[in-house]
């Protein structure tokens, strides 16, 4: 195996790292805040990428920053709007009935896509900036797969940035440690969790809408993300961003490593890191221990 | 005591209307009834699970009251949100160590000012707060998990006032300090009398209660059993004893 198969293969890890990271970053957030895993995350996920495919059409790639743009901020208005019906009304049941909500939430949105989009998968072309190879050591590698690996250092440093250094910030982390306290001291806590349900959903928009270029569109895409979205999560730690980002990296570097040397084994590849993490710690790499 | 100048209005006061809560099927407080005007420091006496901490969160909404009124300056703010009250002029200081231990001393602050626009002629504000608590203004940047105790209910207490409040709601404030910290804690409640702050204090220690109080209220099982002027309740042998105090 040469250095230049060994890079390729590294990178390729990276951009799907990348890529996981945004979706299982933003239900993360959403769990820890709210303490509720929604599965109809990776509906939000598909959403954001269909949409992308809908507004390009046919117009081969000329519209694609429009579309990725534009589709994340739909896909948080459909999280939104999935707050306010269904899941503050959730928030203090207990989490079979959370279960159930998101999982019916997940087939409502199926059913609706299938309506609106049909059921034959769509492809999207990059843009023709990004539409090139780099070549290391006689491999290629696609330009927008290295974009996208940006993209995820982008949103991760985002991510830090917000819940360091602004007050929104901080009130998300103070609503993860005590959030009656947070509401006695001023802070609507209700409006707070519309917002972080609002942004973990456009994280899913964004992840959705750049995975376009890189993947078909279908209507199963969703459910597959979530299942690796959810494993990244509780490796990391279910709550913590930085632990999405090392489960996201984790969890590439094991797909890759199965897929250059075992194969037939690769798809379980995502499980066996699970279970042996989960082994070791049990509240994920990066997570603290759940009192409540 | 002292009124803020000049203004003509009248004092800003809470009342408690014959309150009933339940936990589950347990009735919790079944009809209390007591009043706070701003400059007056009243106490909430009796034993533990007698309704001292579920009353005050029953005023302040994180408990669903389910018959009487809680009346703030002549309007009925029961069962509204907790963030609604807080930013009409209750703050409610919680027992224990309730800080958000990952963010730093400057930011717990920082977001109790920014919560509540309120502005009331003698603003609390950063400086005024670090004033007071001068020990704070040396720990800006540590994480409030990693506080003393003595420096938790310091913090505490100067979150609330950040909010800007007419009435304080302060449970146990002295549960685990260490003598002199009580002692500081005696003074700066003082002092916030003396600004105008109606404080109701719900505490264990009924002598530091009573040395601090004008009035206080006997709760035993979800009801007021007496109500009396603190000097009384102190210089009484039986009314002591019934709260658990040895008298030396």
């Amino acid at each position: 195996m040469s250095w230049g198969s060994i890079s390729i293969a590294l990178l390729t890890s990276l951009s799907s790292a990348a890529s996981l990271f945004m979706v299982a970053a933003g239900l993360t957030l959403i769990f820890g805040a709210m303490r509720v895993i929604n599965l109809a995350h990776g509906s939000l996920y598909m959403y954001g990428a269909f949409a992308v495919a809908t507004i390009v059409g046919a117009a081969s790639g000329e519209r694609f920053w429009f579309a990725v743009a534009l589709a994340p901020l739909g896909v948080a208005a459909v999280g939104v709007l999935i707050e306010v019906t269904v899941m503050r009304r959730v928030y203090r049941r207990d989490h079979l009935v959370q279960l159930l909500s998101t999982y019916g939430i997940s087939l409502i949105m199926a059913d609706i896509a299938l309506s609106l989009w049909g059921g034959s998968p769509r492809s999207v072309s990059a843009p023709a900036i990004l539409a090139g190879a780099i070549t290391i050591a006689g491999h290629t590698f696609p330009e927008y797969e290295l974009f996208l690996i940006g993209v995820g250092l982008a949103v991760g440093l985002a991510l830090w940035l917000l819940l360091a250094r602004t007050p929104l910030g901080w009130r998300i982390r103070a609503s993860v440690e005590d959030a009656e306290l947070l509401s006695v001291q001023g802070t609507n806590v209700r409006l707070l969790y519309t917002a972080v349900f609002g942004l973990g959903a456009l994280l899913a928009g964004i992840g959705g809408a750049l995975i376009t270029p890189v993947q078909g569109v279908d209507l199963g895409m969703g459910d597959s993300i979530i299942v690796a979205a959810f494993i990244v999560a509780v490796i990391g730690g279910l709550g913590s961003i930085a632990g999405a980002a090392l489960g996201a990296l984790i969890i590439a570097v094991f797909e890759m490593v199965g897929t250059l040397w075992l194969p037939s084994w690769a798809p379980a590849s995502l499980y066996i890191a699970m279970i042996v993490v989960l082994a070791l710690k049990p509240w994920g790499l990066l997570g603290v221990k759940d009192n409540s | 005591m002292s009124s803020r100048e000049g203004k003509v209005r009248r004092p800003r006061e809470l009342l408690i209307r014959d309150i009933h809560a339940y936990y589950g099927l347990s009735h919790v407080l079944q009809g209390v009834s007591l009043a706070i005007r701003e400059g007056e420091t009243v106490a909430i006496l009796g034993r533990n699970g007698a309704g001292k901490t579920t009353t005050m969160r029953a005023v302040m909404g994180l408990m669903p009251v389910r018959s009487g009124d809680v009346v703030l300056d002549g309007r009925v703010v029961t069962g509204r949100p907790p963030y609604e009250l807080c930013r009409a002029g209750i703050a409610f200081v919680p027992s224990g160590r309730r800080v958000f231990g990952s963010l730093s001393v400057a930011q717990n602050l920082e977001l109790a000012s920014r919560s509540v626009k309120r502005r009331t002629a003698s603003a609390w504000d950063r400086e005024r707060v670090e004033a007071l608590f001068p020990a704070l203004a040396g720990l800006r940047n540590r994480p409030a998990g990693f506080l003393s105790g003595g420096e938790q209910q310091m913090l505490k207490l100067a979150r609330a006032l950040l909010t800007n409040p007419d009435i304080l709601l302060l449970d146990e404030p002295t549960e685990g300090l260490a003598p002199t910290v009580v002692q500081d804690m005696g003074r700066w409640l003082r002092g916030l009398r003396d600004e105008g702050l109606g404080i109701l204090l719900a505490e264990q220690n009924a002598v530091f209660a009573l040395h601090l109080a004008q009035r206080c209220y006997v709760l035993e099982k979800g009801l007021i059993r007496a109500e009396q002027p603190a000097g009384e309740l102190l210089k009484s042998e039986e009314g002591l004893r019934y709260l658990g105090v040895a008298r030396r």
